[in-house]
């Protein structure tokens, strides 16, 4: 932290204006981007400390030790191979093999603080794309810090370029996608002790850990460089063939893992459904996030901010159902006859809304 | 703990590889003879870099992540400093915004007296910043010039320490 917080300093000293710009841009492509992640587990949104956590890992302890890393390996790699060699492929060979595995940490360090908290695939997906989202953004100031300092021109002028560059073009291809591949592997690994071969688990842990750095190794090689070099759509068209597979990969394994959530969902919702507690129409909007979002909208245009509020809370309260079900294995667990009551308080509150 | 472990020790893995090939253990270096009894070997991980900068059959150039160096070697008559004042001018007529630190005087090879500036300015639109040395001896004039991105020169000073202090020139 302390690393990092000088570096920002640093920046900030020597580069005022680039270094506004670039919080300033981050923010506004940083933000929703993370808000889109936060929101692909629809039926248990993850909790915003170990969210914090995962992206102080990346931007922080990850990319502080991959910063070390990657110097003394290159450092390396220059000594025993041709430089040549070196100048061209170093960051393909050595960035995905220490950043990878710094941020892979990140979410053995997430499971072993909130255990409970890993509970389906798309746990690990969103945790590691939040833990490469951390990790892209501080990277990224650093890069537009090194445009600044390059520039003959404005320090603007700069970092608007590798903005374009990095954010705008590439990136999609990058940590977030690499890391959330990772974590995918790594949320399989755990989910499924006592129920899937260990052999199954560590083959797919080490599948996923190979495609996140097979990802970021194609990304960083110089392969379609003379495509890149010849700038306009040649250069867009390299990088979409360098990041797409992988990206969309990543969306097939993100669009299963919701289908199976989405599954498991109404398998566990089974024993609520038709019940006061949840209506077969109640449940219908559930399991859709779009409907529940729908709900809440014209809730609040029809009866008012309060109602729609109170509306969520008693959606979360519904939804939770599931996550107790699964996690106490008995209808009939005090925990769920509390949530129940909790339940029907919601309704009653919404009812005097009404 | 163990996840601690595996951290820290994958960086002393990697910090131990890298002081092992600095070291010469694994290095894979040879001197190149550029003429007048002049030899330079290029630091760990400098490559040729006549591709990018061709200093003629008079010089050796070499490049690593961006930055380039150039030894060349001429008959020189002249004084030191009338050297240093040939090389600067000449780097100011190439340079944007040419600006450099005041001449000091070092060593190179096996003691001979150089001088040495550090320089900054701008080439293509990009802000860059360098190393101009200039030794003379036995009428022989050598030329070091290093170029480097702004902001990049001080990681490879020791490089250019190296390479400086391991030219071989007949005195």
């Amino acid at each position: 932290m302390v690393v990092v917080g000088l570096e920002q300093s640093a920046y900030l000293g020597s580069y005022p204006i680039a270094w506004f710009a670039s919080l300033v841009l981050l923010a506004l492509t940083a933000i929703p981007a993370g808000f889109i992640i936060y929101r692909l587990d629809q039926f248990e949104p993850e909790p915003a400390s170990l969210v914090a956590i995962a992206l102080v890992w990346g931007g922080v302890v990850a990319l502080t030790f991959s910063a070390l890393a990657n110097s003394a390996l290159l450092s390396f790699l220059q000594n025993v191979f041709p430089g040549g060699v070196v100048d061209s492929w170093g960051a393909a060979l050595v960035a995905p093999l220490n950043e990878e595995l710094y941020k892979g940490a990140g979410l053995v360090a997430l499971y072993l603080m909130r255990p409970r908290e890993f509970d389906s695939l798309m746990d690990g997906l969103v945790y590691g794309a939040m833990i490469g989202l951390g990790f892209q953004v501080v990277e990224n100031v650093q890069y537009f810090m090194m445009a600044a300092a390059q520039s003959a021109g404005g320090q603007l002028a700069a970092v608007a370029g590798m903005f374009l560059v990095r954010v705008v073009l590439a990136g999609v291809y990058s940590h977030m996608l690499f890391t959330g591949l990772m974590g995918f592997g790594f949320a399989y690994f755990v989910i499924n002790r006592g129920r899937v071969s260990v052999r199954l688990r560590v083959a797919t842990v080490a599948l996923f850990a190979c495609l996140a750095w097979a990802a970021h190794f194609v990304w960083n090689s110089p392969v379609l460089d003379a495509w890149l070099a010849r700038g306009g759509s040649f250069y867009v068209l390299a990088l979409i063939v360098k990041g797409m597979p992988f990206l969309a990969l990543l969306g097939l394994v993100g669009y299963l893992a919701r289908r199976r959530e989405a599954k498991a969902f109404a398998r566990l919702m089974a024993a609520e459904v038709g019940s006061d507690v949840v209506t077969v129409e109640e449940f219908r909007v559930l399991r859709s996030g779009r409907l529940r979002r729908r709900a809440l909208r014209r809730m609040k245009k029809v009866q008012g901010k309060r109602a729609s509020k109170v509306l969520k809370r008693l959606q979360r309260a519904q939804m939770d159902l599931a996550v107790l079900h699964a996690k106490t294995g008995s209808p009939n667990a005090p925990i769920l006859e509390a949530r129940r009551d909790e339940v029907r308080r919601l309704k009653a509150l919404l009812a005097q809304a009404h | 703990m163990l996840l601690a472990a595996v951290m820290v020790g994958w960086l002393l893995v990697v910090s131990g590889l890298a002081g092992m090939s600095r070291s010469g253990v694994a290095s894979v270096l040879q001197p190149v003879d550029i003429g007048r009894g002049v030899k330079v070997t290029p630091a760990p991980g400098w490559t040729s870099g006549a591709e990018v900068w061709d200093v003629g059959p008079s010089g050796v150039s070499f490049k690593k992540a961006g930055t380039l160096v150039a030894f060349t070697a001429e008959e020189w008559t002249g004084s030191l400093s009338e050297l240093v004042t040939r090389e600067l001018d000449g780097l100011r007529a190439e340079l944007g915004a040419f600006r450099a630190l005041p001449t000091t005087e070092t060593q190179v090879g096996d003691g001979v007296r150089a001088l040495s500036v550090l320089f900054s300015g701008t080439l293509e639109d990009r802000r860059v910043e360098g190393e101009l040395v200039v030794a003379v001896s036995a009428g022989t004039g050598v030329v070091m010039l290093a170029v480097a991105p702004f902001g990049q020169l001080v990681g490879i000073q020791s490089d250019l320490d190296d390479m400086s202090r391991g030219l071989v020139m007949a005195r």
